[in-house]
């Protein structure tokens, strides 16, 4: 259970965070939240969609779906830049995140029907679960992963007084049931700047406004709390009884959560990749794996009675759903590498991103830029063409064509490419040399840091513009980590781990 | 007016020089050393030994391991969230094969005149972390 109160975390927040909430709370979300937004008279909507087909938005989520917050989504292109690659791929934030809150419908659903979940407990939980799905992406910015990046190195200080903060104030929901040894909040990752904003809009006074008529059974501080823990994956709330739904935080915020599944299947399909993703197999495959004291479980690091649950459910999925979630993750990767990866995709971002960046940081040195011109133009209601378009119209010479390259879609071509092989060594060879091997190694590490020094340098010695002519790119990691929290039920009998 | 962008980009990202230490050049040092210390041995450690013993000598790392690892508390036990970026970084240097899934034994593939100047390079920008490295390798489980 958080430590603070909303009130007073708040407060922390403000005091701490260097101007950053202060500016989100009172000028950001009010303009994106506000209070005298005249209510829908309907109770629901049924919206289409290419992925989900019909799905019903339910008073718990409608009246968040007309705010500002949420519409100024479906002018921020889900995947930045990818439309100049695979004309396709316009698909935005907004029917993203309707999405997102459709598939955490259906995982919560099957999760809380096998694990026995009482009724009441259900009902209320889902609302929150589905509330806290549709506002997961609120926070991000014009040009999706890209505006992100500009900001979370713009205001990094700001972001991490943030986060620690709410590291904090939204412990681990392990941390007091745990026979493992401690893991102090420090030691937590970072979440993204569009995660921490979206968590802060949550937060905000403005959302108070909205949060009671959405029907939650909650208390309106309660329910603006587990929300923000559910996105930042740290939820609390998770027991009833004598059980642990441990469960329900890898819905919002996990190896396999909504997010990642409505844009598996949505990014393949917007950009016309076929892929073998199952997504309706997965999902009724899902299952909460019940791990109980009365099992021995010997890897299990829980403890259980004695003021803490009995029972304790896994996010889970049946044997015969194994093969769907090794197919969904194959389909990840082979999204990375032809969709988010694409050296096209990368080099037209890299102009957007060195676009966006010198725009700020001319404007903080020179023309007094604040938080609120960095907002104005990274949050702009116009989403992404409005911010394209404002830089193309600029006095700054360098600003506008870069804007209209980008526009005009004159990308970067590929003038030269390295690797290993090229460079007279492999990765693992038989018989690389040492004198090739040791510098591609060190090559390699410095260039997966940062590319403005070789591009400089090679700017120089080639007599070209920085930050025009040339691009240095470095291939990206992929993100998708090994050893996935989901647990696999024992075949034997399916709700039960380490029987 | 003109700019001189690369200053200006090296101002927005608060850095003038790019030495810092990350996951992949951590799993670098880490093979690197290990294979130092087991010349003889051609089998590294698995995903999850690998994890163990990073987590039990993470108290005594240096301040820019502490600084890039990340923990994840699981029903069973901590993770580290770098960990494959960490395996990774040293399989696509060739230091590492390793064949799926995660629980079978990891081959290594540097060979010793590597190992010794790869270690020898990075001592220079990090010297602690190699002998922190070193440190862990002289307490890993033995794997043959």
């Amino acid at each position: 259970m958080p430590e603070l109160g909303l009130l007073e975390l708040r407060e922390k927040l403000r005091t701490e965070s260097h101007g950053l909430v202060d500016f989100v709370f009172d000028v950001l979300s009010p303009r994106l939240i506000p209070r005298d937004l005249k209510a829908s008279s309907e109770s629901e909507k049924v919206v289409n969609d290419p992925i989900w087909k019909m799905s019903v938005v339910g008073p718990s989520v409608l009246p968040l779906m007309e705010l500002p917050l949420l519409q100024r989504l479906r002018r921020v292109r889900q995947l930045g830049l990818a439309h100049l690659v695979y004309p396709g791929a316009h698909h935005s934030r907004f029917e993203h995140s309707l999405g997102s809150m459709r598939a955490a419908e259906r995982m919560f659903d099957a999760l809380a029907e096998t694990g026995n979940m009482p009724s009441e407990y259900q009902r209320r939980l889902r609302k929150v679960v589905t509330s806290a799905a549709i506002l997961h992406d609120t926070g991000h910015t014009a040009f999706s992963h890209v505006g992100e990046r500009v900001l979370q190195h713009a205001l990094r200080d700001e972001y991490e007084a943030v986060v620690r903060i709410l590291r904090q104030a939204f412990p681990d929901s392990l941390e007091h049931v745990s026979t493992a040894p401690a893991v102090a909040p420090e030691r937590h990752k970072l979440p993204a700047a569009a995660e921490l904003m979206s968590a802060l809009f949550v937060l905000s006074p403005s959302m108070e406004s909205i949060v009671p008529t959405l029907q939650h059974e909650f208390s309106p501080d309660e329910c603006m709390m587990m929300m923000c823990g559910f996105i930042l994956g740290r939820p609390w709330k998770l027991r009833d009884g004598d059980v642990h739904y441990y469960w329900a935080e890898g819905i919002i915020s996990g190896d396999l959560d909504c997010d990642k599944v409505d844009y598996v299947a949505r990014d393949a399909y917007y950009a016309g990749i076929p892929t073998a993703t199952d997504i309706d197999r997965l999902l009724s495959q899902l299952v909460a794996v019940k791990a109980r004291d009365d099992i021995s479980a010997p890897d299990l690091h829980y403890s259980f009675g004695r003021g803490n649950p009995t029972e304790l459910q896994l996010f889970g999925i049946r044997p015969a759903g194994a093969s769907a979630l090794e197919m969904f993750v194959m389909t990840r990767s082979y999204l990375f590498e032809r969709l988010y990866a694409h050296h096209k995709v990368r080099a037209a971002e890299r102009l957007l991103q060195r676009l966006l960046l010198q725009r700020i940081q001319i404007g903080r040195e020179d023309e007094g830029w604040g938080l609120s011109e960095i907002f104005n133009l990274l949050y702009a209601p116009g989403g992404d063409d409005y911010v394209l378009g404002y830089l193309s119209n600029s006095e700054n010479g360098h600003f506008a064509q870069l804007a209209c390259r980008i526009l005009e879609r004159k990308l970067p071509a590929r003038a030269l490419a390295v690797s290993a092989s090229s460079m007279g060594t492999t990765p693992r060879a038989e018989a690389t040399e040492v004198s090739t091997f040791l510098p591609w190694q060190l090559a390699e590490d410095e260039l997966s840091r940062g590319t403005v020094d070789l591009e400089s340098e090679v700017c120089n010695l080639l007599n070209l513009q920085f930050g025009n002519d040339i691009i240095v790119d470095w291939y990206l990691p992929n993100p998708i980590r090994e050893d996935p929290d989901i647990w696999v039920s024992d075949p034997a009998d399916e709700a039960t781990f380490g029987a | 007016m003109s700019y001189d962008f690369a200053a200006l980009e090296r101002r927005f990202y608060k850095t003038s020089k790019q030495d810092g230490l990350t996951p992949e050049v951590l799993g670098k040092i880490i093979a690197s050393a290990w294979k130092r210390t087991y010349p003889e041995s051609n089998t590294f450690l698995s995903y999850d030994e690998l994890t163990r013993l990073v987590i039990n000598h993470i108290e005594t790392a240096p301040q820019e391991v502490k600084d890039i690892l990340h923990f994840d508390r699981r029903p069973d036990g901590v993770r580290i969230e770098e960990m494959t970026r960490l395996i990774v970084g040293a399989q696509n240097a060739g230091f590492l094969v390793r064949a799926n899934p995660q629980n079978v034994y990891t081959h290594i593939k540097a060979d010793l005149m590597e190992t010794y100047t790869m270690l020898d390079t990075y001592e220079l920008d990090f010297p602690s972390v190699v002998t922190w490295a070193q440190t862990l390798a002289k307490n890993a489980p033995k794997t043959e």
